[in-house]
Parts: C-alpha cells; sequence; structure tokens
C-alpha cells in the first residue's frame, strides 16, 4: 500500500493509502484517506475488510492506531464500510463513526454493536482538533440517497467519495494525481454515466463545489485532481448524460 | 502458531474446522428435514389402523390397543419437531459467530504480518499496533470460543432430541411388529390389518436410517467444536 501526503501544514495533514500491490484483481481499486491534526486522526472510506491488513499496516506507520478518533463512511457500500468491526477491535472505545442517518441501521450488518454519528441531510461539522474543523456535505444521490464529501477550508481539500471516481489501469497508476485530464476522461466516463442516475443532484453539487475553493478534489477510486482539473472536471461533470442504466427498461420485451 | 511472516497464523486450523463445521451443521439437519413429513405420515397411517381395527370388531381388539399406543408416540414425536426447529436456529446463529469471528482473527493476523513485513516502525508517541492487534485478536478468540461453546450446548441438547425421537421410533417399531403378529390371527381380516402393518413400517424404516446418520453427524460435530474452543482459548 502506497501513502502519498497530499496536503501538509505541520500536523494537519492529508495522506492517501492506494495502489496496495497485493491486492487481488477481482477487488475494485480504492483510495483510503487520512486526515490528521495535532490530536485526532479520521479516516475517510477506510475500505472493505479484505484491505484491512494493508490499511492498517500502512497507516500505523504515519500515527499510532490510539489517534484515530474518527471514522467517515461517504455511503454504505462495502468497499467503504465492511472492514468497521475489524478498524472498531483495534481502535479505542472512543472511535466515532460518522455515516449518514439513513444508513446507520444498515451498516450494522456489517457490526451489529457499533453506534454511529448520523449525518444529518445538509452535513455537519467534525471537529478533528480546535485547530482542523472539517464540514460534511452532502452529496446525496451521487451515487448513494444518503452520500456525503468531506470538505477542509484550510487544506482546501475536497474528498468527494464516489464523484470523480476513475477505474484507472494498473499500468496507469503512477502518482496519485491525475496528468492528463483528456486521457483520464476515458477512465471515469462510463463509471460516472452508470453509477450517477440523478442530474438535478449533479448540479446540485457542481454548483455547491463552485462556492468552495477547492484545490484538490480527492475520490475514492483512481486520481486526484489538482489546480485547474478541479475546474475541468467540473466542466466535464456538469455537460456529461447520467443514468445510462436507463436503457435497460427499453430493451425488455413483456 | 506463529507464521512464517513472524506473527500468528490461524488460517490452516480455522479453515479444517470451520469448513467441517458448516458441513456437519447442515449435514445433521438435513437428515432431520424429512422429520416433520414422515411424522405427518405415521399420523395418517396411525388414523387409517385405528378405522381398520374398528373394521374388524372383535378380531381388531388388540390392534386397536395397540394403535392407541401408536398414536400416543406420533403425538410424542410431534412435539420435538418445534424443539428441533429451534435447536437449528441457535445452531446456525452460533455457527455463524464462529465463522464471523474466525474470519475477523484471521484479517486481524494478516494485519500483524503485514505490520511485521513492513518493519514493524512504530511513530514517535504512538502505541505500537502489535499491542492493539494482540489485543483485538485475543478478543476475537474470545469470542470465538463462547459461541463454540454455545454450539456445543445446543448439540448436547440437539442430542438429546434425538434420543427421544430415536425411543419414540423403536416403541413404534415394536407396536408396527405386534400388529403384524396380531393380523395373523384377525382371521377374515388378517389381510387388511396385515396392510396396515406393512405400510406404517416404510416410514419407521426411514425414521431410523435418519436418525443413525444424524447421531454420526452430530458426533463428528461434537469433535469439531471441541478443536474449536480448544482453538479459542489459546
Amino acid at each position: 500500500m502506497k501513502c502519498y501526503t497530499i496536503w501538509q501544514n505541520g500536523d494537519h495533514r492529508w495522506l492517501a493509502f492506494a495502489h496496495d500491490p497485493d491486492q487481488p484483481d477481482n477487488i475494485i481499486d480504492t483510495n483510503q484517506l487520512l486526515v490528521t491534526s495535532e490530536s485526532g486522526c479520521m479516516l475517510l472510506d477506510p475500505g472493505g475488510v479484505e484491505l484491512f491488513p494493508a490499511m492498517v499496516a500502512a497507516v500505523t506507520q504515519e500515527v499510532g492506531l490510539d489517534r484515530l478518533k474518527h471514522l467517515f463512511f461517504s455511503h454504505q457500500d462495502p468497499d467503504v464500510s465492511s472492514a468497521l468491526p475489524l478498524w472498531r477491535q483495534v481502535c479505542g472505545a472512543d472511535l466515532a463513526v460518522h455515516v449518514s442517518w439513513m444508513w446507520a441501521g444498515f451498516v450494522s450488518h456489517f457490526d451489529r454493536e457499533a453506534e454511529f454519528q448520523g449525518i444529518p441531510d445538509p452535513g455537519c461539522e467534525i471537529a478533528l482538533s480546535p485547530s482542523v474543523r472539517l464540514l460534511a456535505l452532502p452529496a446525496h444521490y451521487l451515487h448513494s440517497p444518503g452520500n456525503f464529501c468531506v470538505y477542509d477550508a484550510k487544506a482546501k481539500v475536497l474528498f468527494s467519495g464516489d464523484i470523480g471516481a476513475a477505474l484507472v489501469p494498473k499500468d496507469r497508476q503512477d502518482g496519485i494525481f491525475v496528468t492528463d485530464f483528456a486521457e483520464h476522461v476515458h477512465y471515469m466516463d462510463g463509471f460516472h454515466r452508470r453509477w450517477l442516475g440523478a442530474r438535478e443532484a449533479r448540479d446540485k453539487w457542481v454548483a455547491m463545489v463552485r462556492r468552495l475553493e477547492v484545490d484538490i478534489l480527492a475520490p475514492q477510486h483512481g486520481l486526484f485532481f489538482q489546480g485547474e482539473d478541479v475546474g475541468r472536471f467540473l466542466d466535464w461533470l456538469e455537460a456529461l448524460p447520467l443514468g445510462s442504466g436507463l436503457e435497460a427498461y427499453d430493451q425488455v420485451r413483456v | 502458531m506463529a507464521s512464517g511472516m513472524g506473527w500468528h497464523d490461524s488460517a490452516p486450523a480455522f479453515e479444517r474446522h470451520v469448513r467441517g463445521l458448516h458441513e456437519r451443521c447442515q449435514g445433521a439437519y438435513h437428515a432431520f428435514d424429512t422429520l416433520p413429513r414422515l411424522v405427518d405420515q405415521l399420523r395418517i397411517l396411525s388414523v387409517n389402523a385405528e378405522l381398520a381395527s374398528a373394521r374388524a370388531g372383535d378380531h381388531g381388539r388388540a390392534v386397536r390397543v395397540l394403535t392407541h399406543f401408536a398414536t400416543e408416540s406420533v403425538t410424542r414425536l410431534l412435539a420435538v419437531v418445534p424443539r428441533m426447529v429451534e435447536l437449528k436456529k441457535l445452531t446456525y446463529g452460533f455457527a455463524g459467530t464462529v465463522m464471523r469471528a474466525a474470519a475477523d482473527v484471521l484479517k486481524i493476523e494478516a494485519a500483524g504480518s503485514r505490520v511485521l513485513a513492513a518493519g514493524h516502525s512504530v511513530p514517535a508517541g504512538a502505541e505500537d499496533p502489535m499491542v492493539a492487534l494482540g489485543r483485538a485478536r485475543s478478543a476475537r478468540l474470545g469470542a470465538l470460543a463462547a459461541a463454540a461453546a454455545g454450539l456445543s450446548r445446543t448439540h448436547q441438547q440437539l442430542l438429546d432430541a434425538v434420543r427421544s425421537v430415536r425411543e419414540v421410533t423403536i416403541q413404534v417399531e415394536i407396536i408396527t411388529a405386534n400388529i403384524a403378529i396380531e393380523a395373523t390371527s384377525a382371521g377374515p381380516h388378517e389381510r387388511d390389518l396385515q396392510a396396515v402393518a406393512d405400510t406404517m413400517k416404510g416410514p419407521v424404516d426411514q425414521l431410523r436410517a435418519m436418525i443413525d446418520e444424524a447421531q454420526r453427524l452430530l458426533r463428528e460435530a461434537a469433535e469439531t467444536n471441541l478443536a474449536l474452543a480448544t482453538l479459542g482459548t489459546k
């Protein structure tokens, strides 16, 4: 598992864990992010159960498990949340688990003893320390109906969950940032057309993100956008036809 | 149980025992899948036997007494069915917990091995991850042992239930044999009463075979439980 420092100012860091060479090919590649502060740390979309051993080994090179005080799930999918019971076993009893209020009962199927900090629909602030305060921002219906991004106004980093996700071949995974936007579009086009189905939600999300200062947009799969590529991505997303699966309804012969 | 990478590796033992546990649980209950149908068949047959013995008048007096006992035995068998269903639910609950805990232990052990393979460097002032992983592993092994103990208790109760079914089946078997004997002195009704005895023999034989198979699987499952409980307490 490689660790990329994508932003740092003292103890306040954004780290990305990705590209585990031992990950089996049949398990979708994911990015896990860690935000550190002078006190607590938060893992964003910590990955599925199959990734847990590699993630523990990688994370503990950077911070102690006793400093991991928050887990954030952008949504309920297993590649995001299925390792919850294992993280709760190795972290302290004061670990807070943040997920949309909608999914608490569903994610409990992975861990019935877990307690959740249900994120309300408009989002909320998550304070890692007095100086590091993150915002959970709505991204509902993109793709999950109870979906959140995380924004750090100091670092100007937006963790966007599945928005901006790309299925990048292993031989094109040099580094963590997009270097050729036009080429990268090929790896994310199909994913966005199919996984995202709500155009109205997409328009509202793009408008919301345009109001933020974002230097780095970090999705859960694929590569990150930085600088001008953030604007390019928003322009591209805004014009994209969504809901490719809808065509299937016209192919049914009943 | 240290692995080649330097930490614990329970995978080979768990794989063997957990797979065996799953197969034996499934097998034991599968053996009883036809119990409700067989008991219902016997119930109908004992009613038929009572009608046939009533038709035989004085010739069927002894058979009537026997069929009364047969009906009582079948009623006892009927009472066992809901208990078996309840035990099946408990068994699968415990077996699920064992499998889940075993899967967790393997992932925690894999994490420990990865930490060691990565050089086991601990950031300044941070807790050693191997301490947290060791604690988590012990907790999950404890959960595994507790579930294995629950499984053993449930298996014992299931064995008791199987023993009851076996006793009743033997009673019905003896009653059926006696009906056949009494039929020989039933004069013009001999053929009817003999047919009753012959028809009852079919489900009784099936019950015997089912019990033998279930007892064999449960004996094997008990050995697996013991092995799992031992692993869990290590």
